[in-house]
């Protein structure tokens, strides 16, 4: 789904990110990786892996769209229990094999405690709001805002209820808004929020292999 | 037996004589039995319990402990029952001590008892699991020689049920003599019912005593027959009928099956007859506590006369004064009637009066049925739960928390037990090493700690005891859906209602909840804050409660009803059964009716086996499945305690495709569990079994110091456990109760076997007959399953949306 957001060309992915063509930069957020092993330190036995799947899917979007850097805005760490020997390792394996990538995380409220450990990864580790216009990239918890910029974050996991006769959906999705773009959660263990209507804003609803918009 | 002679005294001094029930179990009792009493009416039920062990207690002046444990279903019972208790105490001036340990209890009390206990404690089952988790547990519970269980006819079925069976299973392991006595109303397996409640080493006793309150009766029929409509479940076009018949002198429980049922009728009432307010109440379980425990205390003391209730009245304290009952809609179990009944003249002697309101023309019938089944005795039965491993888990955490536990001991516990017997090593292992390393692959749960082994004493131990405090606050097996509480503005709560219900109101929205209208202020925190209105709404709050299906029993007497040929109240069947018999034909009890009707949206199947809701649903599954095996095709579904209905698209011809492979019970589970539905049904289960199992922790109650880490939907975790975990025994698990509960599969089974016997007819109608019309009716209302795909479901919606542009 492509949408032209302040001039700019700008194409909304049904896995959950979007595409900035003329830039090459590909973006997404609230990725938590390790949010399975968080919930293990806490007791609750829940089966690692999904952060393989996480990364597995944001590979093959890499290759997909032959992007040339990749910004995540925010959450790409679930919490500061979440480093354990076995995230640790899979997330060396991956950007060894990415390294060659401009990366650039902006910190989320999920990953402050876990700046130190982020520092070892070939990100360009950025604490507030990064300006690129005619966008400014927030991860959308502080109330960041810039005169004539068009704000795209990520943050509150918008989902969107669907109610077609029987048909009952919740799918992920993105919110645009007169001055903002909020991104779905890019994660495969991240909830939802469902997000309510206002005035202008639109829907743009991921399920499987597509993006389309939810009119209201 | 002079032992008993203090007992005897007391009996003399009120001038009453004991039952011969009560004596034979206080006999029983000091015998060193173990049983279950069964008494229709309950009356007499708690002396004849407790009489035999006070009788021992006085026996034996200088034994010191805990002796006695008495568990109710409800905390809202151990009042009452504590009054009760404490009156041959006083008058007989006994040292016998008798406390209550439950939710409600403070905790400097409950520290006080475990320092010096009572001879008898009356507790919950959840209360008494909260005190085995307690590190000095063995020490307070070793003493106790006998456990009553109260009202077990309500807990043997449920998951309550088996809690109450592992925590016997530890009190025998502390004490091998341990005496249990169960009280039950009437159910169709006593003997099972007292078999798991003295546990499967033991033979019970069984001891039946008093006579069946005699029970009147009546239904309520409007003056004139037509007009009585075929489908729908509110009732109102009775409500002039009803506000007629009622006594506004006479205190009346009018019992309907849903909360937003209660809610409606509520107002519908105290619009029509405005002049009873203050003695007209509502009372159901998602009010808040203290409205309902008002409105209780209203009716014990005659205040209050007519109540609106649900369920949430089934159970619980004795409401002498009131004199009738009203059933608004089927009550799907013969023995649920009957309870109802007996809330009314709650006195021995007393004549039960119950008038039956049917919401539309088919309850007619189902009132036939149950008059049918009453008459030769027929009672349904109330199975125990077969080895729920969520409640197993949740046990072993609790014996973790407290002085630790035993491979070796547990194991040998379970066997005594009647539901946990059959749990295998495997099993029991696997459930070990999902609490101490997570799950089975210890490199899958790198950072997983929650019960630890110590080498020392060879017991697993909780890992901390913040663990401990969470997990005590997590104990039970009642799941609420309820998450977003509603109080006015200045924080007088009024109530809990479902998220999904109050996420589609915005701010100034009207509804109806706990009988006031309420105008939506705000939501915070998962909680929604309102203020008082007058504005009129129809909007009332849905709850997703457990949905009852009509009974085995009930639905045996209702196909043998509709082919008889002359009804008592054949005026108003008539009319019903003459046009069922126009429009198709009235099946008779060898016939199986399946009606076939195109319409333009497409081709609808009506089927009617006359077995209830769940093995409909099953059934429905089923054959979409081995029809879109022979010829592709998505089908909807509208299900009925009746019948079901599938729509396949236009031009789907069922009849040349059907064959009797359709009756095959091959395959059955495979096929079901192919089914799209199933998934669904599956997942919604798991979000129990994960809640019981301590996998998702629901928080403190009206409170939100949970950790935001900590949280996580049931959807995500059965998600990532069907991916990566497929052997999980909890997915299985979940998968199996929705097969064997939901859909109760072995009742499909003799289904099955009983159509394969029977003549098929197919009608093709030219418009719904009075049978298919509820099905079409609710289907059209988008009340209605479908087994498509996600990937199906969104290509449909795209082409939707493209049309509405």
């Amino acid at each position: 789904m492509k949408l032209e957001l302040s001039n700019e060309e700008i194409h909304l992915l049904p896995e959950k990110a979007f595409y900035w063509p003329k830039e090459k930069i590909l973006g997404l957020s609230d990725v938590h990786i390790g949010k399975a092993e968080s919930l293990q330190s806490f007791g609750i036995p829940i089966p690692s892996g999904p952060h393989l799947e996480d990364l597995a899917n944001l590979e093959k979007l890499i290759e997909k769209t032959q992007a040339k850097s990749v910004f995540v805005l925010g959450d790409w760490i679930h919490q500061k229990n979440s480093w354990s020997p076995n995230i640790l390792k899979d997330l060396d394996t991956f950007f060894n094999k990415h390294k060659n990538l401009n990366w650039t995380l902006l910190i989320g409220n999920h990953e402050r405690g876990s700046i130190e450990y982020l520092k070892k990864y070939p990100f360009k580790i950025i604490e507030d709001a990064y300006a690129k216009p005619p966008f400014l990239f927030t991860h959308g918890h502080l109330q960041a805002r810039a005169e004539n910029l068009f704000q795209i974050q990520g943050h509150i996991h918008p989902v969107i209820r669907i109610k077609e006769g029987s048909t009952r959906l919740r799918l992920p999705c993105f919110v645009l808004d007169q001055n903002s773009l909020t991104l779905p959660s890019f994660g495969s263990l991240t909830g939802g929020y469902e997000v309510s209507h206002q005035k202008n804003r639109r829907f743009f609803a991921t399920a499987e292999k597509t993006v389309f918009e939810v009119p209201y | 037996m002079k032992i008993l002679a203090p007992v005897h005294k007391f009996f003399k001094n009120r001038a009453w004589k004991p039952f011969p029930f009560q004596e034979e179990l206080w006999k029983a009792y000091l015998n060193g039995e173990s049983g279950l009493l069964h008494l229709p009416t309950g009356s007499g039920k708690t002396y004849a319990a407790t009489m035999g062990a006070f009788a021992k207690i006085l026996s034996q002046p200088k034994k010191k402990g805990l002796k006695v444990l008495y568990l109710t279903p409800l905390r809202a019972l151990t009042r009452d029952l504590e009054l009760a208790l404490n009156e041959p105490i006083v008058q007989e001036g006994w040292s016998i001590k008798v406390e209550s340990r439950t939710g409600d209890t403070s905790v400097a009390m409950k520290k006080k008892q475990l320092k010096n206990p009572a001879d008898l404690l009356l507790t919950t089952p959840e209360s008494l699991a909260v005190l085995i988790s307690q590190p000095d547990a063995d020490e307070i519970l070793q003493t106790v020689d006998l456990v009553i269980l109260d009202e077990w006819h309500e807990l043997v079925a449920s998951k309550r049920g088996s809690l109450i069976e592992l925590g016997l299973s530890y009190l025998r392991q502390l004490n091998p003599e341990l005496q249990t006595w169960a009280l039950s109303a009437s159910i169709g397996n006593l003997e099972e019912a007292a078999q798991v409640a003295v546990g499967s080493t033991v033979i019970p006793k069984i001891i039946s005593g008093g006579v069946s309150r005699e029970l009147d009766l009546e239904i309520l029929l409007p003056e004139k027959i037509d007009g009585f409509p075929w489908a729908g479940h509110l009732g109102f076009f009775l409500k002039d009928a009803l506000v007629n018949s009622l006594d506004q002198k006479e205190s009346t429980l009018i019992f309907t099956n849903t909360r937003s049922q209660a809610e409606r009728w509520y107002n519908t009432l105290a619009e029509a007859v405005p002049e009873m307010e203050g003695e007209l109440a509502l009372h159901h379980s998602s009010m808040d506590r203290d409205e309902r425990e008002a409105v209780e205390a209203g009716v014990k003391s005659g205040d209050i006369k007519w109540v609106v209730c649900t369920s949430s009245l089934d159970l619980g304290v004795d409401f002498q004064p009131v004199e009738r009952v009203v059933q608004i809609g089927s009550p799907k179990m013969v023995a649920r009637l009957l309870q109802r009944a007996g809330r009314s003249a709650h006195r021995p002697g007393g004549k039960s009066r119950l008038l039956f309101v049917p919401t539309n023309s088919w309850e007619i019938v189902e009132l036939e049925a149950v008059k049918k089944s009453l008459a030769s005795g027929q009672i349904e039965s109330r199975r125990p739960i077969k080895k729920p491993i969520d409640v197993l888990i949740q046990h072993m955490t609790t014996l973790a928390c407290g002085p630790g536990f035993r491979m070796d001991e547990l194991w040998m516990s379970l066997q005594n037990t009647h539901s946990f017997s059959t749990v295998t090593r495997a099993e029991l292992n696997w459930c070990m090493k999902f609490l101490t390393q997570g799950g089975e692959t210890l490199k899958n749960y790198s950072q997983f700690h929650k019960v630890s082994y110590d080498e020392e004493t060879g017991r697993y131990k909780l890992a901390n005891t913040r663990m401990a405090t969470l997990h005590r606050m997590s104990i039970g097996t009642i799941v609420s859906r309820e998450s977003v509480r509603v109080s006015y503005t200045n924080q007088k709560k009024i109530g809990s209602v479902e998220e999904s219900f109050i996420s589609k109101l915005r701010k100034g929205d009207v509804f109806q909840f706990s009988g006031k209208k309420l105008e939506l202020v705000m939501i915070k925190d998962m909680h929604a804050y309102v203020k008082a209105t007058t504005r009129s709404t129809n909007t009332v709050p849905s709850w997703d409660g457990g949905r009852f299906s009509l009974s085995e029993t009930l639905s045996e007497s209702f196909r043998e009803v509709i082919s008889e040929k002359n009804h008592p109240i054949q005026q108003f069947l008539g009319p019903l059964l003459e046009a069922q018999r126009k429009r198709s034909i009235l099946p008779e009890k060898d016939t199986l009716l399946i009606e076939k009707w195109s319409s333009k949206e497409g081709e609808h199947l009506f089927v009617f086996p006359f077995e209830g809701h769940s093995v409909h649903e099953g059934l429905s599954q089923l054959w979409a499945y081995r029809f879109a095996q022979r010829k592709p095709a998505t089908f909807s579904f509208s299900i009925s305690e009746y019948g079901f209905e599938m729509m396949g698209p236009v031009g789907y011809e069922y009849e040349s495709l059907f064959d009797d492979d359709f009756f095959s019970e091959e395959n059955i589970e495979a096929e079901i569990n192919a089914s799209v539905q199933i998934s669904s049904l599956t997942q919604r289960q798991f979000r129990e079994i994960a809640s019981i199992a301590g996998l998702v922790f629901t928080g403190y109650p009206g409170s939100r110091k949970t950790g935001k880490q900590m949280q996580i939907s049931s959807s995500l975790l059965y998600d990532v456990f069907s991916k990566y975990e497929p052997n999980n025994l909890l997915i299985k698990q979940s998968y199996d109760e929705v097969l064997t509960g939901a859909l109760e599969s072995e009742r499909l089974k003799k289904t099955l076997r009983r159509l394969s016997k029977m003549k098929t007819v197919w009608k093709e109608l030219l418009y719904p007959s009075p049978l298919s019309f509820p099905l079409f009716f609710s289907m059209s209302n988008g009340n209605h399953l479908s087994n498509e795909t996600l990937e199906m479901k969104v290509a449909r919606l795209k082409k939707n949306v493209a049309k509405t542009r």
